[in-house]
């Protein structure tokens, strides 16, 4: 709990900003282009195209939709000031993999695998999947997978994501029935 | 009330900012020495051609009642988080041979001094008080020899030797025990927000070590080197390197965390130069340890150039990779990664330059030399294929792409890679 | 190394606005368990002590940390016996073995549990699905090492203590009569209790107050005795 003194201070900045809104256990639009059936019950904040989702608590598990990035966008948030590289639309599965790896590089996490690209549809659109892992700095260890499609020369993304130990497999068998869910508005 | 809860806010925002650049007791693993330098704090320290002697014995310990042990305590602390840090580097013949560098130059001091070596693909290397001294993955990327290794090492354990944080602590109590009453009076006059401040820039400053200790580390670490035979030149060269790869930034905000922080770099480059020449003339110290060094360290230089691609400054990168070609060892693979800058980068030719090129041609040129030269891992393939395809040369990015899965046919991406090739039915 | 002294003074400040010193939530009030003997882990407990200096800046005491970790283990056996319960010491796993990894990986994500028990339910708002349930949990695998020692529970402590130093007592007293305050030494902590059998946090607790001392027997056991109100055994 070393860092726990810090962070509540923190956590009461950033709590005091960020208000999570309720998702019901039902189908729920992502954007304009699909909806998903959500499974269970969630608690969501919107950054700029980004929706993150949470049951936990984002430190141990997410569930984020990139609802359309643009060329020129990045592909998350960068700390304090800083740009992350940004996407372009013309690029295959496998330089938005490297783009994703690229992203998660600077922003600071450690042993960063991604694992087994390959096609997956995304609703009826053809898309692209991989697994991955990674350590945060301070060597708690996450676990995760996307699946991605280029629709309109836009980016969208899901990816979840959680800690290797309980969180990640405490949800990913209801977010793969989320992602088999999507149907294209 | 309003304005009270505000000031709060700004403090712990300032706070919150500068905890991850402090250095002892914030338990980051980064550990950086770095952050700014306030005027007229002054560590204690010996002028030049004054010797300059350890300040403490092999094996000394702080007593338990003393501000050191406080400041061991923490970095006790920290260390014991390093161990499982996320980015630390458990190769064991790489930590086995920096150790043993530390180990020569430190002399009767070995045993005091634990070294971890984290992935970070910056240049820099930090020095704790109880003597964890942390290397960062890219600095082993750019020192070209053991001895130009050494010489960073032994500036470090000069940190340690003059026991420069304890100094930089005590300094730093004092000017923010004189700096309270200018806290007060800035909130009698009605703005607590600006004394506060003032304290902060004051505690921020103390982060670093400063600029008269890196000297005195300079010359402690020239002089640790020399004496086991290291060349003491190499540690100039480091430093010329390090600037040409600075000035080559075309985007100047990414300047060296070690220029910020150290005397400033031509004049260091000078001295180091000047102080070679004695040292040299006092004992004739040649070695560089090529040999031992591209052994142990070049191996993982394919890592570390990923991770360098990855910060996307192409300018200085393009630079870096330029000097390491210079020293001519694996060209294929230093081509491979310049292809790749070229590719991520994907520039068109700039009309004002004269017979310059489109990115991706600059990229097939290198992918080409690297093919020539041998050594490039397979991926080099796939970055042609992915080129190709672009310029809407399908069959050739589809025999580029059939060759890649020829050499590694257990790949990650083999399945997106086969639907590649057999496009829009 | 700095910013202790500043963040305590907000979060002091912040908590001194909700006016209370210690708060918990539970999973539940209180746990059945017959008339067994409860066997708790106390994993390396965190304590840190300092002193303000005159400028606000917080020094690190290595001598009284040394004696605050006596005194804290001491009041928590105490404490522990008083409630039937038994106090087992948890050791840290020197080799590298997988099995020592997910000891590590079990820490490393009760921080983060704990950090997000700090961010969701004490720093309002609250997660929405989460507003009248307190479910966080480290999962099945916290059984190894409740295994390992035997316990039934695991108890993590979090103490960082500082002082006011005989310079900063002056700063306080002039600015005082000059109107102004400037705050001293202050106490946090914190602490969970997980139940070893299934992961779950059974209780989280934290302590803020500018009062409080850990360096006397008796002042500490005062501290412990605070920090574990509501404990649920």
């Amino acid at each position: 709990m070393a860092r726990l003194a810090s962070l509540f201070i923190l956590a009461l900045l950033i709590a005091a900003c960020v208000q999570y809104s309720l998702v019901k256990a039902e189908k729920v639009a992502i954007g304009d282009v699909y909806t998903v059936d959500a499974q269970i019950a969630w608690n969501k904040k919107t950054e700029g195209k980004t929706e993150i989702w949470t049951v936990d608590g984002p430190l141990l598990q997410e569930l984020r939709f990139i609802k359309g990035i643009e060329d020129g966008d990045a592909l998350f948030r960068g700390g304090a000031g800083k740009k992350l590289p940004p996407f372009k639309s013309k690029m295959t599965a496998i330089e938005i993999k490297e783009l994703f790896e690229t992203s998660l590089a600077q922003i600071g996490v450690a042993r960063l695998k991604t694992l087994n690209l390959r096609p997956e549809s995304f609703g009826k659109v053809a898309g692209f999947r991989f697994e991955f892992t990674y350590a945060l700095k301070n060597g708690l260890e996450k676990q995760g997978f996307a699946l991605g499609a280029v629709i309109d020369e836009k980016l969208h993304m899901i990816i979840y994501s959680g800690t290797r130990l309980h969180y990640y497999p405490k949800h990913k068998d209801d977010v793969e029935r989320l992602v088999r869910s999507i149907r294209m508005i | 009330m309003r304005r009270h809860r505000l000031s709060a806010v700004l403090v712990a925002v300032w706070l919150g900012a500068g905890a991850c650049a402090t250095a002892p007791g914030d338990g980051d693993a980064s550990l950086a020495d770095e952050g700014g330098t306030a005027p007229g704090l002054i560590a204690p320290g010996a002028g030049p051609g004054v010797p300059l002697v350890p300040d403490l014995s092999p094996g000394q310990r702080p007593a338990l009642a003393t501000d050191e042990a406080g400041w061991w305590m923490v970095m006790d602390r920290t260390e014991s988080k390093l161990k499982t840090a996320g980015n630390l580097v458990r190769d064991e013949a790489l930590n086995r041979y920096v150790k043993g560098i530390v180990c020569r130059l430190a002399g009767p001091y070995c045993p005091d001094i634990r070294v971890y070596l984290l992935r970070v693909p910056y240049f820099n290397a930090s020095m704790a008080p109880n003597g964890v001294m942390v290397v960062w993955t890219g600095l082993l990327l750019r020192t070209r020899n053991e001895a130009q290794l050494a010489a960073v090492l032994g500036h470090e354990l000069g940190h340690y030797l003059r026991r420069h944080t304890l100094h930089r602590w005590r300094d730093a109590k004092s000017t923010t025990n004189a700096l309270i009453f200018f806290q007060i009076g800035a909130a009698l006059g009605g703005v607590p927000v600006a004394g506060q401040i003032a304290s902060l820039i004051a505690m921020g400053s103390i982060t670093a070590f400063s600029r008269d200790q890196e000297r005195e580390s300079d010359r402690m670490g020239l002089r640790l080197m020399a004496e086991i035979g290291y060349d003491p030149r190499e540690s100039a060269k480091l430093w010329q390197n390090l600037i040409r790869e600075d000035e080559a930034d075309e985007d100047k905000k990414t300047r060296f965390i070690f220029f910020s922080t150290h005397p400033a770099p031509e004049e260091r480059s000078e001295t180091l130069k000047r102080l070679a020449e004695d040292a040299l003339k006092a004992s004739p110290a040649v070695e560089t340890g090529d040999e031992r060094f591209r052994n142990i360290v070049l191996p993982h230089r394919q890592e570390y150039l990923r991770d360098e691609l990855r910060l996307r400054r192409f300018s200085r990168s393009e630079e870096l990779l330029k000097m390491l070609l210079e020293d001519g060892v694996d060209a294929g693979e230093l081509h491979f990664f310049r292809g790749e800058l070229y590719r991520l980068r994907g520039k068109k030719a700039d009309g004002d330059k004269e017979g310059d090129t489109d990115d991706k041609d600059k990229a097939l040129a290198a992918y080409a030399k690297a093919l020539d030269a041998g050594g490039a891992p397979p991926e080099i393939h796939r970055s042609m294929g992915l080129i190709y395809l672009k310029s809407g040369q399908s069959e050739k990015a589809w025999a580029a792409f059939a060759k890649y899965l020829e050499l590694s046919p257990d790949a990650d991406d083999l399945e997106i890679i086969k639907s590649m090739m057999q496009p829009m039915g | 190394m700095l910013g202790r002294g500043g963040l305590i003074t907000v979060l002091i400040f912040s908590l001194a606005l909700a006016g209370c010193e210690v708060a918990s939530f539970y999973a539940k009030e209180k746990l059945e368990r017959g008339n067994k003997t409860a066997h708790v882990l106390l994993m390396t407990p965190d304590v840190q002590l300092g002193e303000v200096t005159a400028g606000g800046l917080v020094e690190p005491n290595a001598e009284w940390t040394a004696i605050a970790e006596k005194h804290v283990v001491a009041a928590l056996k105490e404490q522990l016996a008083k409630r039937k319960s038994r106090l087992v010491l948890y050791r840290s796993p020197k080799a590298d073995t997988p099995k020592a990894r997910i000891h590590t990986q079990l820490i490393k994500l009760h921080n983060a549990v704990g950090s997000s028990i700090l961010l969701h339910k004490f720093a309002s708002p609250p997660l929405p699905t989460k507003e009248d349930k307190f479910d966080w949990t480290l999962g099945p695998q916290a059984r190894i090492v409740g295994h390992e020692y035997g316990a039934d529970y695991a108890l993590f402590v979090y103490l960082r203590d500082t002082y006011t130093s005989p310079g900063r007592v002056a700063v306080m007293v002039l600015a005082a009569v000059l109107g102004v305050g400037v705050p001293g030494g202050a106490q946090i902590g914190f602490a969970s209790l997980v139940d070893l059998k299934t992961g779950d946090v059974l209780w989280f607790s934290r302590l803020a107050r500018a009062s409080g001392d850990l360096r006397t027997p008796s002042a500490a056991a005062e501290s412990v005795k605070t920090l574990l109100k509501d404990f649920p055994l």
